[in-house]
């Protein structure tokens, strides 16, 4: 089972797998299963799709440095809230911590390897958190209301 | 405000973990396996074995509407051990077509212990104890269904199964309209391949070299509007010392005017190997063509035979275009008519035959289909055949090659390259 899938108390999910770009299609259509039977709207499931996509390209193209580096990614779906929690090793992940606050409150810079990424976050998530951890690598953290 | 993901919210996460996380890994793996699928028919057989394992039923079945028609048609029928069910297999015709209408998943539990008739007489004939259809959807449009069944009382399906099954459901419709665009490209691909084929099938059947011979020069030219075209021109060789020389034109455009046009050079040839009369060849073309081509459909032909020891010019026209003959001592023009009907329309036609005065140095024959007089510019004006007289006037030094390069120019500029039309043009020049 190349996805590791496991169960956590309340209702958290968590999901571990190499930093390999053919695991994000699959992932995205897990997402969109979930918030689905969590009955969100469409447009709130199209868009958090697209965020978590986008993490997830974003951790394995610049966050790993070796293919069977591990991404790791916790989910939380209730009828109130979605949060995700996406893991990458790789030290370029200060880059994306870094740009995160110098652009704070400002519109990321698209060009930046991570910019297009912060600007969906920015557009459809209500909260993220990123932080760096010379052992661990990069933690980030994105969380949205759902609209009852 | 609960953050349990309770079954009321999500479904098929029950709280039983060991359970939940089979769930999520029948979930995760199966999405895995047919969002990398991209052979139609390996992801629909795909995910209705994995609609049986998820489900633990049966028998699953996929029903798609074909694209345009609103029926839904089994396109995948198979039994928990992955093989096949025959043909004409009985199941719930009224859940599945409820499902598609509604598109709303639909679920009956222990049918037999009291089932509702109103979702058809066909679930207690069979002795259903379980039946759960869920719609394959995308946001645009209904694709069919997805149905499971078991008679097996020990296998009655949960609300969790149907949670989990609606999810598969939901993702599954996404991964199977991919599938059927991938699907249409690479037909579309195909297609394109097979009439570039076709196409270069069919020039090579066409004279593509200027022809000599004593006392006439010949030089053709052909442009289909699509890939493959119904006009055709050739040059035959034939007794005594005689040249043949055809333009021919097929109703309609694409492949069958294609197949018909080589089937009218395949008999042309024949005939013209020991036939010179250009009338007895029409008649005999005729009479299998007659047999061949479907109502409506037939060819206008003109065949002209010069007597290259005497310049003597014998033509019969199965209802083509007035061939141009301009004859350079006069700077005259005759336009040589029809004798006969299209190849194609009776089966008894007879091509009466008619003789020119001697094709001299100088006189030019132009043999063209109506794609030349009727183009159209962008006023909708026809090009005409006055204005082909004019021109050819105008090109009465030149070599045949030239005169036939001058006309597509001046058909190319008159239509701005908008040409919707097959463009075919043969120049006889006495020599």
């Amino acid at each position: 089972m190349p996805i590791r899938p496991q169960i956590h108390d309340k209702g958290t999910i968590s999901l571990s797998f190499a930093a390999n770009l053919r695991y994000v299609r699959p992932i995205r259509h897990f997402v969109s299963a979930l918030c689905a039977l969590a009955k969100y709207p469409e447009d709130e499931t199209e868009s958090i799709a697209l965020v978590t996509t986008e993490i997830l390209n974003n951790s394995i193209e610049h966050g790993a440095k070796r293919p069977d580096d591990e991404i790791g990614m916790i989910m939380t779906v209730t009828s109130e809230r979605f949060r995700c929690e996406v893991q990458d090793p790789g030290k370029g992940g200060d880059a994306f911590a870094r740009a995160a606050i110098t652009r704070a409150g400002k519109m990321p810079d698209l060009e930046e390897p991570r910019g297009r990424g912060l600007f969906l976050i920015k557009s459809y998530m209500d909260e993220m958190t990123v932080t760096w951890d010379p052992k661990t690598g990069t933690r980030l953290v994105v969380s949205k209301a759902i609209a009852p | 405000m609960s953050q349990d993901w309770a079954a009321s919210q999500t479904g098929f996460l029950t709280g039983d973990r060991a359970k939940d996380a089979r769930n999520v890994t029948i979930l995760l793996d199966t999405i895995a396996e047919v969002t990398g699928k991209a052979d139609l028919d390996a992801l629909m057989r795909s995910i209705v074995d994995k609609a049986i394992k998820i489900t633990n039923a049966e028998r699953g079945l996929l029903l798609l509407t074909d694209p345009g028609a609103g029926k839904l048609a089994i396109k995948v029928a198979r039994d928990k051990t992955g093989a096949p069910l025959p043909p004409g297999i009985r199941y719930s015709h009224s859940i599945p077509a409820k499902v598609f209408e509604t598109g709303k998943a639909e679920t009956l539990m222990d049918a037999a212990g009291g089932g509702d008739i109103a979702l058809g007489q066909s679930i207690l004939d069979l002795r259903l104890v379980s039946v759960m259809c869920v719609p394959l959807t995308t946001a645009d449009e209904r694709l069919g269904v997805l149905y499971v069944d078991s008679r097996a009382s020990a296998k009655g399906f949960t609300q969790s199964d149907l949670e989990l099954f609606k999810a598969l459901g939901s993702q599954c419709g996404l991964a199977i309209h991919n599938a059927r665009l991938v699907d249409a490209y690479i037909r579309q691909q195909r297609l394109q391949h097979d009439l570039h084929v076709a196409k270069e099938i069919q020039q090579g059947m066409l004279p593509r070299k200027t022809v000599e011979r004593p006392r006439i020069e010949i030089a053709g030219f052909n442009r289909p509007c699509d890939e493959t075209g119904g006009d055709y021109y050739d040059y035959v060789t034939m007794p005594e010392r005689r040249m043949g020389v055809i333009v021919g034109d097929v109703s309609g455009h694409g492949i069958g005017a294609a197949l018909f046009m080589a089937t009218a050079r395949a008999l042309l040839r024949a005939f013209t190997y020991k036939m010179a009369d250009p009338g007895a060849v029409l008649r005999e073309v005729n009479l299998f063509l007659d047999r061949d081509m479907p109502e409506g459909s037939f060819m206008t032909l003109f065949f002209g035979v010069v007597d290259t020891k005497t310049g003597a010019f014998r033509y019969a026209s199965a209802g083509h275009n007035p061939v141009i003959l301009f004859r350079r001592q006069t700077g005259s023009f005759e336009e040589l008519s029809k004798t006969g009907p299209g190849l194609g329309l009776l089966p008894n036609a007879d091509y009466e035959i008619r003789e020119t005065a001697p094709i001299k140095p100088g006189d030019i024959l132009l043999l063209y289909t109506d794609g030349v007089p009727e183009a159209m510019n962008a006023t909708k004006e026809l090009f005409g055949v006055e204005r082909m007289k004019t021109l050819l006037a105008g090109l009465k030094e030149r070599a045949p090659a030239e005169i036939v390069q001058q006309f597509v120019r001046a058909v190319t500029d008159w239509t701005k390259d908008n040409f919707d039309d097959d463009l075919t043009l043969v120049v006889v020049k006495g020599t």
